[in-house]
């Protein structure tokens, strides 16, 4: 029997940008490494990322996914526009490039904030490879058959060679064959998969970002609360509604921890008129509350009264509700981060001041989402944050919105190089 | 008549039950529910006072602790704590045997520690059980599975411990897979010659009984008949079953038709209550035995639910005393059907299991534990 020429990486399969399903990744990775490399945002690239997001915007069903809703409509030409001319991309003593093959992991779902990324590599002028999670979800492919569609209009045919769209089962084989050949791996994931793909090298020359599991907080000035008439309290817990809910509170940016400031008596007051506003924002929306869900945020609850690191309120005892909350007993360490599973827990916390947060975070905090305090008081408290905690202090209700400067860095800068010109 | 306590180390200070073990199906809820309601407050405090995390969580989470005046009040744990932490009644020193979940390759399994005193107590619960079914005599005993399985007694998972658990129940063990389990359709021929007229015993985990044995036949085309009045005993779940759509009631039709196995009982169990089984009986129901109790709880509320609604099942057994495992909240979904008034005549609560609480989803950028 002749056997077709194999590289020993049979579980790939291509879902975008490979037309034969048996190339082998070897042949496709070739292929990908001579196309040339743009500048950022190239026209070409801007053309198509424009048209996916009108299609995008206009799909049947995206009311179904408002979180593509949200992609595509950060991505509308005027944004893009905008974008473009904060990079420029001819300095006069440097030229900005993209810095060529990018190889990107995604999470095991595909979530909007991922596609971002994505989407600016290109934007950025580089070549992209994507492996996407084995598990498909209706909103993968949905995105996918957009861009399928996309690719397949005039504005694709530049784009076409630029993109492929893969996955694969657990493989070191495939992991290494694809960091061996890129300039840049970009791995969204937990701190399993980011740690074992930083155990595969890189090109020397090749650059690195990663986006671990990150832990999020709130921190609500419990004066400012008090001071909202009702209408301005019941925008707030939407607000906060959005933060927390989106994503189950899965996402990276979700609050889990709310830190609440000010007097005992004044928070005491605060925390009872805010949870009955969100109880109220609960009721209107519905979010998903499977058994699944109530069953996590309960066998959470008892790791962390096991581990004596936080309680219900009062003696009450265990009240199976959503949200769940519970009380931490201890400053927030990692373990207390750790148990936490999302889906409607949230671990409250009272202090005297904002300041007494900043030495219980670590590298681990993403986004703090504040209400009520001022520029200063938060200049304050970020210049007492341990060091590299808090990549993001966000009004409530701003938490998930995205922004091209991600985990602190400044994408596109990352995803591009600077090529250093004589001066004439 | 002289009652005989149950455990009659009680003399030793451990949490006895004050019934006689001997009938498991005996007693009716006017006396079963007070006793078994005394045991578990006494096993409550004697974990609070051995197990300094199972102590944390009653105190935060239980305000009645160890002193439930209902059975719905006992303090519980959900089961998947096992997998997560280490949770142990006893010095390291004593533990004689760690039982592990089967569970799937990756996925965190139940870490249960043993003593001395625990295992007596399962031996002694599932041998009242085991009798109350099958008499006092021993029968000749088909193990479906293969005898590998054995070999490696290292580790103790749920599948060895069920069948070195119930092979004690037959003698004449034959093990009538080979190591890929399917059927030795010679081996288990000739074993049966030896039996001609007696009933055979046969026990085996759900899934194995209906690849290894029923499938593997029909693939192989072979008709095997077992001895009239041969009983099968099987446990282990049925969510590979009902992926396939396989049915309690298909099961046992086919298994009669392909073996002429008239007597099927399914029972439910969990490798974190080993010994205090639920036993289905002639009718098709789950039975209570009077050491153990089920409590349906609503999956949102976790309010104890009456009989007829469907809820996550809480099983309660009378006998771990090294591990905190007296009350558990399972991830399992069934309908209590009554109590004390089955036809077949068993007192004691009885239900049906319906299936597991589905998985809960994993999104958002923090979703990957492992790449998947």
């Amino acid at each position: 029997m002749q056997r077709y020429k194999s590289d020993g990486m049979n579980g790939v399969k291509y879902i975008l940008g490979v037309e034969t399903a048996t190339t082998p990744l070897t042949d496709v990775l070739q292929s990908l490494r001579s196309v040339s490399v743009w500048q950022p945002f190239d026209y070409r690239a801007v053309n198509f990322v424009r048209r996916f997001s009108q299609k995008l915007l206009t799909a049947m069903g995206i009311r179904e996914h408002p979180e593509l809703a949200a992609l595509g409509h950060w991505f509308r030409g005027a944004n893009l526009q905008q974008l473009a001319q904060k990079y420029p991309t001819d300095t006069g003593d440097a030229l900005v490039l993209g810095r060529g093959l990018a190889f990107h992991v995604a999470p095991g779902n595909v979530d909007s904030v991922f596609m971002y990324s994505w989407l600016l590599s290109l934007l950025a002028g580089n070549v992209n490879v994507v492996r996407v999670s084995q598990k498909a979800s209706a909103a993968q492919a949905f995105l996918i058959s957009v861009l399928a569609q996309t690719l397949t209009e005039e504005v694709g045919a530049s784009i076409r060679g630029r993109i492929v769209l893969l996955t694969y089962p657990h493989d070191d084989l495939i992991n290494r064959a694809l960091s061996e050949v890129c300039q840049l791996r970009v791995v969204w994931g937990g701190d399993a998969t980011v740690q074992k793909l930083r155990a595969i090298p890189l090109r020397p020359t090749a650059a690195e970002v990663c986006f671990p599991d990150r832990f999020s907080a709130c921190a609500i000035e419990a004066g400012a609360l008090l001071a909202l008439d009702e209408p301005g309290l019941s925008q707030l817990a939407g607000r906060f509604y959005n933060d927390a809910f989106w994503f189950a509170q899965q996402a990276c940016s979700s609050p889990r921890l709310v830190a609440w400031v000010g007097t005992s008596e004044s928070i005491e007051t605060a925390r009872v008129r805010f949870w009955a506003a969100l109880e109220q924002e609960l009721a209107r929306h519905h979010p998903e509350n499977s058994e699944a869900m109530s069953m996590a945020r309960v066998a959470a609850s008892f790791e962390y009264a096991g581990a004596a690191l936080a309680r219900p309120d009062g003696d009450a005892g265990l009240t199976v509700g959503h949200p769940l909350r519970l009380q931490l007993e201890q400053p927030l360490d990692e373990a207390a981060k750790t148990i936490h599973c999302g889906n409607g827990l949230f671990l409250e916390m009272f202090l005297n001041q904002l300041e007494e947060l900043a030495p219980q975070l670590s590298d681990k905090e993403q986004t703090l989402a504040v209400h009520g305090f001022t520029r200063d008081q938060l200049k304050a408290f970020a210049l007492m944050l341990p060091a590299r905690a808090v990549d993001h202090i966000a009004l409530i209700g701003d938490a998930l919105a995205f922004a091209p400067i991600w985990d602190g860095q400044d994408l596109i800068t990352a995803f591009s190089r600077k090529l250093l010109m004589p001066s004439f | 008549m002289q009652i005989e306590p149950s455990f009659p180390e009680a003399a030793l200070g451990y949490p006895a039950l004050s019934l006689d073990i001997a009938r498991p199906y005996g007693y009716s809820d006017e006396i079963k529910t007070p006793a078994l309601l005394g045991t578990l407050n006494a096993l409550t405090h004697w974990h609070m006072e051995r197990c300094e995390p199972y102590a944390n969580m009653v105190e935060r989470l239980f305000p009645a602790g160890a002193h439930a005046d209902t059975l719905s009040s006992v303090p519980y744990l959900p089961v998947g704590l096992f997998k997560t932490l280490d949770l142990r009644s006893v010095q390291a020193s004593e533990i004689i045997k760690t039982l592990t979940s089967s569970g799937t390759t990756g996925q965190a399994v139940s870490r249960i520690y043993l003593d001395r005193e625990t295992s007596i107590r399962q031996t002694r619960v599932l041998t009242a059980i085991m009798s109350s079914f099958l008499g006092k005599k021993r029968w000749p005993m088909v193990i479906v599975d293969s005898a590998d399985l054995l070999k490696d007694r290292r580790r103790f998972n749920a599948r060895v411990a069920g069948i070195l658990g119930f092979s004690t129940y037959g003698r004449d063990h034959c093990y009538c897979l080979n190591d890929v389990l399917e059927l030795d359709v010679g081996a288990l021929q000739a074993w049966l010659e030896r039996y001609p007229d007696t009933p055979v015993l046969l026990f085996g985990f759900t899934f194995v009984v209906w690849q290894g044995l029923y499938q593997s036949a029909l693939r192989q085309g072979v008709q095997i008949k077992f001895p009239a009045g041969s009983l099968l005993i099987h446990g282990g779940g049925w969510k590979r079953l009902l992926d396939q759509r396989v049915t309690n009631e298909e099961f046992k039709a086919r298994l009669h038709q392909q073996f002429g196995i008239k007597h099927v009982y399914n029972y439910y169990g969990m490798v974190e209550q080993v010994g205090s089984i639920f036993m289905e009986c002639e009718y098709g129901y789950l039975h209570s035995p009077s050491y153990a109790e089920v409590i349906m709880r609503e999956p949102h509320t976790f309010q104890p639910l009456v009989a007829g609604q469907p809820g996550v099942i809480q099983v309660q057994s009378a006998i771990p005393l090294s591990y905190p495992g007296h009350s558990l909240l399972t991830e399992d979904v069934g309908i209590l059907h009554g109590k004390d008034d089955c036809l077949c005549g068993r007192a004691g609560s009885y239900f049906t299991v319906s299936g597991r609480l589905p998985q809960v989803e994993m999104r958002g950028c923090s979703d990957t534990r492992v790449m998947a």
